[in-house]
């Protein structure tokens, strides 16, 4: 189902709370290959810079330093490949519910799993924006309750506009003492 | 705020336990400064001086500037000289409230008392120490403050376990019984009048010890004092060298030839390690007797109070309503001895998980099996124990079970095969035949069910455990599919509640058919959803 986004402040007519299963944006799998890319490069010059300095100072044989550039530069193709990949494979996987009295979030390609947060367990959320969010009019919706292990629930990936959204209607309802 | 309140200080002792503690904190620096400055030409005198002046100065600052005031609905604490602080902190959000006396306190009639609210790392406020005589009034102000009592739920007083024989009656609670001079009635004395819900008597509390070993955890903690003391590095300087001892020892051993000193070797590091064991048993149950010494819980409108200790004497007060999961726990020994322990989570006391401490979370330390039900329905009224149907987890759990044990134990004996040949088979069948034991009972004691008010999960075959989490207390509800739950079409359920220790027995409960973890997993957050979390 597609998100009516853009121009902050068009808020989108129809009810957040309708209970019905959404994907994240996909411009938050831009948003990831592009943080991926940055990583993966910086991994692959490590590791170029690291058979380069194997070779000058080692007394290895031809032979072996050849295997070792073949086997960094393809390790790098890889990690490349695989991050470009990832993000559009977990992208699939990922979905969030809201419904009027609890949200639910969905993640994992291999080893799922499904959280479901009622309303009013919820402590306090915030709405954060990193740089890379911020130029794909992105953010993420972080939940916090008072549990243990789902102390803190990140839900990256929203338009910006819908996980303010999400926040508002998360907003503490009524009597105060919930909290 | 127009209130009567008036700002209270501290105890003039509380420069003393102040001081006491941080120069117990000092002892090891202050040994090894003493011995550095023994080397530089400064007398020890000096060192000590210079070590325990800023200690006396902070001290005596951090009486002049604490000061607590009981507002109507909140209590302020002010402390600090250069930099102030004030924590104010509403009592409807205060968890418990634990009042500790030591020997010297006690002499001295004072009390250290630490107030929780939900955050959980640490107490909100440690008011070290004040008189014991203001101690009622501080709980009756922050019980009472709350304004949540339900005048309903108050009126009916919940009745006596009576006719029971680890039930003490209710003369247990008189403020001059049994706990020695100085108490007087600040500690003993609930704020109103309770029901004993459990009373241990000493022979109680032996079986605790005998059942719980706290034996080990005692000698290590000597050990670590001796370490400390520098002990440890005297005796063994002292055993090792000297050498010729262990010298003669050995030629004695190998020297008389033969099999009879082997024999008596072996015998005597058995009769050894077995008293060592007989010994670690037999301290626990010292311990068990000295910590919790006339351990006591009463309830008293809606709160539990639980009163212990021989010397330094303990009393904590839990608010029923801030129970955030209750879980029973039996061992091997418990059953043997007919018994079971009774614990429970709040928000305010997940930092006790790793100290001493933790056993005031121990709500029955011990207590008999048949009196689990009425104990566990005064605790958690709206359950009723006894009726609980026990709902079995999936039928291809055995199998799942067995084949991951099976692995294990497949990991563990191949290497057999090389070393002992065919003798490896037989161990490999044995670990094969524990491997199907162990999942044929695992998967019978597994069980879980949805009743009015809570979710129940019992799991453990030796070590038994059943946790109970209200639907008012259920934080969040989650449901995870491992590749291979995906296959069996399986899926497991954590219910994540608030102070939940890491690993601690909760309602994780695995190898659900997956329709009907997803069924549960709605309905759970449905229920959670609908009631209101008031910590």
């Amino acid at each position: 189902m597609s998100e009516a986004l853009g121009q902050p402040g068009v808020v989108p007519a129809e009810r957040i709370d309708d209970g019905v299963t959404r994907s994240l944006h996909p411009r938050s799998v831009t948003v990831e290959r592009i943080s991926g890319g940055v990583f993966s490069s910086i991994v692959a010059t490590g590791l170029i810079a690291g058979a380069v300095v194997l070779d000058l100072f080692s007394p290895l044989s031809a032979a072996a330093t050849r295997l070792i550039y073949a086997g960094t530069v393809s390790l790098s193709f890889l990690l490349v490949w695989w991050l470009y990949r990832w993000p559009a494979i977990a992208h699939r996987h990922k979905s969030y519910t809201v419904g009027p009295a609890s949200i639910e979030i969905r993640k994992g390609v291999v080893w799922r799993r499904v959280v479901s947060i009622p309303r009013s367990r919820v402590q306090h959320t915030d709405v954060t924006q990193g740089p890379l969010e911020r130029r794909f009019e992105l953010g993420t919706l972080v939940i916090y309750t008072a549990g243990t292990e789902h102390s803190k629930i990140d839900l990256p990936g929203l338009p910006h506009v819908t996980a303010s959204r999400i926040r508002d209607h998360l907003l503490p309802i009524g009597d105060s003492d919930a909290v | 705020m127009p209130s009567e309140a008036v700002d209270q200080r501290l105890h003039p002792a509380s420069i003393a336990f102040w001081l006491g503690r941080q120069v117990r904190r000092m002892v090891v620096p202050m040994l090894v400064g003493g011995v550095s400055a023994g080397s530089i030409g400064l007398g020890w005198q000096t060192m000590v001086g210079i070590i325990l002046t800023p200690a006396i100065a902070y001290s005596v600052i951090r009486y002049m500037t604490f000061r607590y005031r009981l507002e109507d609905t909140e209590l302020v604490v002010r402390s600090g000289l250069i930099f102030r602080q004030v924590r104010t902190i509403p009592y409807r959000r205060i968890q418990n409230l634990d009042a500790t006396q030591g020997v010297l306190q006690r002499a001295l009639d004072v009390v250290e008392v630490q107030i929780q609210t939900g955050s959980g790392t640490e107490p909100e406020a440690t008011m070290s120490v004040i008189p014991s005589a203001a101690v009622p009034a501080l709980r009756r102000r922050v019980f009472e403050g709350r304004g949540e009592l339900d005048p309903g739920e108050v009126s009916s007083r919940p009745p006596t376990l009576t006719g029971a024989d680890n039930v003490a009656e209710l003369a247990t609670l008189d403020p001059t019984g049994g706990s020695g001079p100085g108490t007087g009635g600040a500690m003993d004395a609930p704020h109103a009048e309770g029901a004993v819900l459990l009373h241990l008597p000493p022979k109680e509390l032996l079986i605790y010890g005998l059942i719980q070993n706290r034996g080990m955890i005692v000698i290590a903690a000597g050990m670590g004092l001796a370490w400390e003391l520098g002990l440890v590095e005297n005796f063994a300087s002292g055993a090792i060298g000297n050498s010729a001892w262990f010298q003669g020892l050995f030629s004695e051993a190998i020297g008389a030839a033969g099999v009879t000193a082997a024999i008596t070797a072996i015998s005597l590091l058995t009769a050894a390690v077995v008293g060592l064991l007989i010994f670690a048993r037999m301290l626990s149950m010292a311990w068990a007797f000295v910590r919790l010494h006339d351990f006591t819980i009463s309830k008293s409108g809606e709160d539990l109070r639980t009163t212990f200790g021989l010397l330094t004497r303990v009393s904590a007060t839990i608010p029923l309503r801030r129970i955030q999961k209750l879980t029973i726990h039996q061992s091997p020994l418990h059953r043997l001895a007919g018994r079971a322990a009774v614990r429970v989570e709040t928000a305010g006391g997940s930092r006790y998980e790793q100290t001493e401490e933790a056993h005031r979370q121990w709500l029955a330390p011990i207590i008999r099996h048949e009196r689990l039900p009425a104990f566990v329905h005064e605790v958690l009224p709206e359950l009723d124990y006894e009726a609980v149907h026990w709902e079995r987890v999936a039928d291809g759990a055995r199998g799942r079970v067995f084949k991951e044990a099976a692995a294990v134990a497949t990991l563990f004996s191949a290497p057999l095969f090389f070393v002992l040949g065919f003798g490896g088979l037989i161990t490999y069948s044995l670990a094969l035949g524990w491997a199907w034991l162990y999942a044929t009972t695992y998967v019978a004691h597994l069980g879980w069910t949805v009743t009015n008010g809570a979710v129940l999960f019992k799991s453990g075959w030796l070590w038994r455990r059943i946790s109970v989490a209200r639907f008012a207390k259920i934080q969040t509800v989650s449901v995870r599919q491992t590749p291979f739950d995906r296959r069996r079409r399986m899926a497991r359920l954590r219910v994540d509640t608030a102070g939940a220790g890491s690993g601690s027995h909760g309602v994780h409960i695995p190898y659900l058919p997956d329709g009907r973890a997803w069924e549960l997993n709605e309905a759970l957050t449905a229920e959670a959803a609908r009631t209101a979390f008031k910590w």
